[in-house]
């Protein structure tokens, strides 16, 4: 099992050569910041070569594809399985027309913190590929192994598409659609949940006081795909521009309502986050209440029709 | 900023008995924008109008506030009073000081305090408020009238009389319904059919009326003044120009299959009509039970036909008919009283239900109109009724009392005595309900004849060598009593047709929890539904019984000719609108829209990139009822309801909160 790179510039190679897209969306280096990839789009089949595809490829694309096939470009994306929902619920939300997007799957065995590796292990990033042991990560042909359990992303930790789904194609080297590291997805929802209403409002508070109000949140999600963001708008003004407790409060709620039942749980929103703001466990708390709710089996996976906006005559009411 | 008028209503002592007006007076006149002030006794009243106008003259208000009762009870009183004094109906808010607050409250001080924030509310909501047009949508002038029961038929006579083309629409090959089953009717004893068929035969010939019998309606479209209605035809397996009715086939058909005119008491063949008196008089064939349908050979009433009118190839067909109004008379169904397994329903012949009875004592029923027990074909001894089978029992049936059994009991008892004198006949009751005209002189009149009312619920019926054996309680002198009768007649509750929520489906109107059709209100709006335009007539309602079925038909009917006799309407302008320039586009408002009235479109916008098309959401302000679902779910905002603008709510919050 290895990171399969030339199998994956050779695909996109292909996409490009036999004219099914315009362009392929994937991830590059930086030339300055080794722990850094950054999103990066290639227009020819000699260009490929430029893409990388390891455990460092952090960012998430699908905010960008939908910027990028905006004029009709046609894109091919790489996308690990978070990548794909992102693209899908941007497609339902009607924002990517499904044509314009070809989804290479790439089964992702989760995503190094790039910049605690520097920190901890620089020589790692000398390797010239890598390969998947489950528990580590090893670079080859220098043998370093990197652990997992110190070095996981904090997003990937709970991920539950580490196989992709609904991609037009997926790369089928790696396996691994189960991931050991999650074994409660609701666990720091349950454990908030539990805390008495004092503790709660101090701890959310604690947050809303770091919060920057930067909006990286909203810029990297891809359920926040609106035309003119409410958020934005002077009239009517629904967001006071000055930072208190109170307006916090608006805020968050509102981002955490406007992507309740439709969040894919990329967990982009907490990894652009500059202050470490707990956002994945709002997002999660939502999705449980789809289950728990609406028996929504797997809120995170985009579908046609959401149980917060659907009118439905058999619908239960029981909030009467 | 905006000049506001302020009007406070004492109705009577309904509001001023419970708030301190002049207080609320003096906290009004600080409220911004406030240039006026008054307070009336019933400022719905004519001098209470003309003083609204007055002020509005004197003192050039721009926005008014009458802070009174609920606008559903006087809004468009208010609003026409606008119109007249020059100003735009819209630029009216009420503030309800009665149902909202003086009718559920005492303390004064904390009444008024709450008729303050109430009527600030009002201010802070009025001074935003934009003056709203109606549009004009054209109205077609014909009316479809859904089921051919006697609701049903009353109400498309009474349009068709005024002269509008009316589309009737029948399920079953026949008109006629329910009270077509009936023997006699209460309290008059007048014979059912000889009052029912007469209308019957003027529907089938009144030039008006296009008569679909054996007919659904597969779709409703469109809005009010504009429905387009796809109505599927079924194959008769008979052409209705050819057929002369001469009944040749009927008799020839060797199938036999359970009658279900007759509820299983009879039989017909598998060409039938449903009664001899059936409107049409064409049969249908029954492909089910059709030996050429089922094994390719017979085709006896082919031959039999002089007419060459039997057509097996016929199919259904679709017709698409456009009309300006709906009346929905789909009728009701009786209850089966499987339910109640110590009744014994299933288990014995014995034991029938209501409507079992009237076809058992009609003359044109199985037997001729004599009165047979259905196991032995002998004449009963004695008859026992047990009411309120399904009705008032919240836990096997429905909590609603079905209305009409106390009144059909009691004529089926009598007449019973009538024919068999010598007969018995006992009657287990809760209560008997006879309020209506007559009712309850009818019921004393069963009582007189010697029907014996016993109160108490029966609490076993079972079978006993030929007779059934019933176990009771008279809870009026706390006995238990055991008798043996012939006959068990159970009083079965009138319950929604089976289809009654599909039907409110296809329709866009709403239905109780039971599957009754909701009226718009139970008492100003008795036949009106909440989708403008479609209007209810019989116990497709709730429970009735034949005078109300027809009273309610006919205010059906003239609510349907008010509409159709304009040319065009007005349309409500308080629907939602779109920010185009805001819409994302993503449609969620079309899927939550209970009335399908938001679609998409394409409009062209100018951007950095260049000019490029991008897809909108589209409200058809026809079809709109304003309940706001869509700006609800708008997360960018571009949705919003006219008159509750989101400033506007804003605006009311802050007034309640600042």
């Amino acid at each position: 099992m290895s990171w399969a790179l030339p199998a994956v510039d050779a695909l996109a190679a292909r996409l490009l050569e036999d004219r099914l897209v315009d362009a392929v969306l994937g991830w590059a280096r930086d030339p300055d910041l080794p722990w850094q990839r950054y999103p990066h789009r290639v227009d020819e089949p000699s260009r490929v070569g430029e893409l990388v595809w390891d455990p460092f490829c952090a960012p998430g694309l699908a905010k960008l594809v939908f910027r990028m096939t905006e004029g009709g470009l046609k894109l091919g994306v790489l996308a690990r399985g978070c990548d794909a929902l992102g693209v899908w619920r941007l497609i339902h939300d009607r924002r990517i027309a499904r044509e314009n997007v070809y989804l290479l799957g790439l089964p992702c065995p989760g995503m190094a913190d790039g910049v605690r590796v520097w920190e901890e292990c620089p020589e790692a990033f000398d390797a010239a590929g890598w390969e998947d042991h489950g528990s580590h990560w090893v670079a080859v042909p220098t043998g370093i192994r990197l652990p997992k359990e110190r070095f996981l992303l904090d997003k990937c930790l709970q991920c539950q598409v580490r196989w992709p789904r609904q991609c037009d194609e997926v790369l089928a080297v790696q396996g691994g659609s189960w991931n050991p590291f999650c074994e409660d997805r609701y666990r720091q929802v349950r454990q908030l949940e539990e805390l008495p209403l004092p503790q709660r409002f101090d701890f959310w508070r604690g947050w809303f006081e770091r919060c920057l109000r930067c909006f990286a949140c909203r810029q990297v999600c891809p359920a926040c795909n609106c035309e003119s963001c409410s958020l934005d708008q002077f009239e009517p003004n629904w967001l006071e521009r000055e930072v208190g407790v109170a307006t916090q409060f608006i805020f968050h709620f509102t981002r955490a309502l406007h992507v309740a039942g439709r969040c894919v749980d990329c967990g982009e929103c907490q990894r652009a986050c500059p202050v470490g703001f707990p956002l994945g466990a709002l997002n999660r708390k939502m999705m449980k209440d789809m289950e728990d709710l609406f028996g929504v089996r797997e809120p995170f996976v985009p579908q046609e029709s959401e149980p917060l906006g659907e009118f439905a005559l058999d619908d239960p009411d029981e909030f009467r | 900023m905006k000049r506001v008028g302020v009007f406070l209503c004492w109705c009577g002592s309904n509001i001023a008995g419970v708030v301190d007006m002049d207080r609320l007076q003096a906290e009004v006149e600080r409220m911004p924008g406030v240039v006026h002030v008054e307070q009336n006794k019933y400022t719905c009243s004519d001098p209470g109008q003309e003083s609204i106008r007055r002020a509005i003259r004197e003192h050039r208000l721009q926005r008014v506030v009458v802070a009174a009762c609920s606008p559903r009870m006087h809004e468009r009183t208010f609003r026409a009073m606008m119109r007249t004094a020059g100003l735009n109906p819209y630029l009216l808010e009420m503030a309800n000081l009665r149902e909202h607050c003086s009718w559920v409250h005492r303390d004064i001080d904390e009444a008024t305090a709450k008729a303050v924030d109430l009527v600030r509310r009002a201010v802070f909501k009025v001074r935003l408020a934009r003056p709203l047009q109606s549009g004009k949508v054209p109205i077609t002038r014909r009316a479809l009238v859904l089921g051919g029961g006697i609701a049903g038929i009353q109400a498309a006579l009474d349009l068709a009389d005024f002269g509008i083309p009316v589309v009737l629409v029948e399920s079953s090959p026949s008109l006629g319904g329910r009270m077509a089953q009936l023997d006699k009717t209460f309290p008059t004893l007048d014979c059912s059919s000889c009052i029912l068929t007469p209308k019957m035969v003027e529907v089938a010939t009144h030039p008006s009326i296009r008569l679909l019998t054996y007919s659904e309606v597969e779709s409703v479209e469109g809005y009010v003044g504009n429905f387009k209605v796809l109505v599927r035809r079924k194959a008769r397996s008979v052409d209705e120009q050819r057929c002369t009715g001469c009944g040749e086939c009927l008799s020839k058909c060797p199938a036999k299959v359970p009658s279900e005119f007759d509820l299983g008491l009879g039989t017909r063949g598998a060409i039938y009509v449903p009664f001899p008196q059936a409107v049409p008089n064409v049969p249908v064939i029954d492909r089910q039970s059709c030996l050429y349908f089922t094994r390719g050979r017979c085709r006896i009433c082919q031959r039999a036909c002089p007419a060459g009118a039997i057509d097996y190839q016929q199919e259904d067909r679709l017709e698409s008919y456009e009309v300006g109004a709906i009346v929905v008379a789909t009728g009701y169904d009786q209850f089966d009283p499987a339910a109640y397994g110590e009744y014994a329903y299933r288990a014995s012949p014995n034991v029938i239900t209501g409507l079992e009875f009237e076809r058992l004592v009609s003359s044109t029923g199985p037997t001729g109109g004599r009165i047979l027990t259905p196991g032995g074909g002998r004449e009963p001894q004695r008859v026992v009724f047990i009411k309120c089978v399904g009705s008032r029992d919240e836990q096997r049936g429905a909590s609603y009392c079905s209305k009409t059994c106390c009144m059909y009991v009691a004529k089926q008892a009598i007449l019973l005595k009538e024919k068999l004198p010598r007969c018995e006949v006992y009657v287990f009751y809760m209560d008997v309900r006879a309020a209506g005209k007559d009712y309850e002189e009818f019921y004393l009149r069963a009582r007189e004849m010697g029907v014996q009312y016993v109160r108490g619920r029966v609490a076993r019926v079972f079978p006993h060598g030929d007779r059934l054996r019933i176990r009771a309680e008279d809870t009026l002198i706390g006995r238990r009593l055991e008798l043996e009768a012939d006959l068990v007649v159970l009083a079965s509750a009138m319950v929604p047709r089976p289809d009654a929520r599909q039907v409110a489906r296809k329709l866009g109107i709403a239905a109780n929890q039971h599957g009754f059709f909701s009226e718009a209100h139970p008492k100003l709006r008795p036949v009106e539904t909440h989708t403008a335009g479609i209007f209810l007539a019989g116990a497709a309602q709730g429970p009735k019984d034949i005078p109300d079925s027809v009273a309610q038909a006919g205010a059906a009917a003239s609510k349907a000719a008010a509409l159709l006799s304009r040319q065009e309407m007005e349309t409500e302008p308080v629907v939602a609108e779109v920010n185009e320039h805001w819409c994302s586009g993503c449609l969620r408002c079309a899927r939550v829209c209970p009335y399908n009235a938001i679609s998409e479109r394409e409009i062209r916008v100018r951007t950095a990139a260049g000019v490029r098309t991008k897809t909108v959401a589209t409200v058809n302000p026809g079809l709109c009822q304003g309940c706001g679902a869509c700006a609800v779910a708008c997360r960018d905002g571009a949705m919003n309801l006219a008159g509750f603008a989101d400033q506007q709510v804003l605006a009311e919050v802050d007034a309640l909160c600042l």
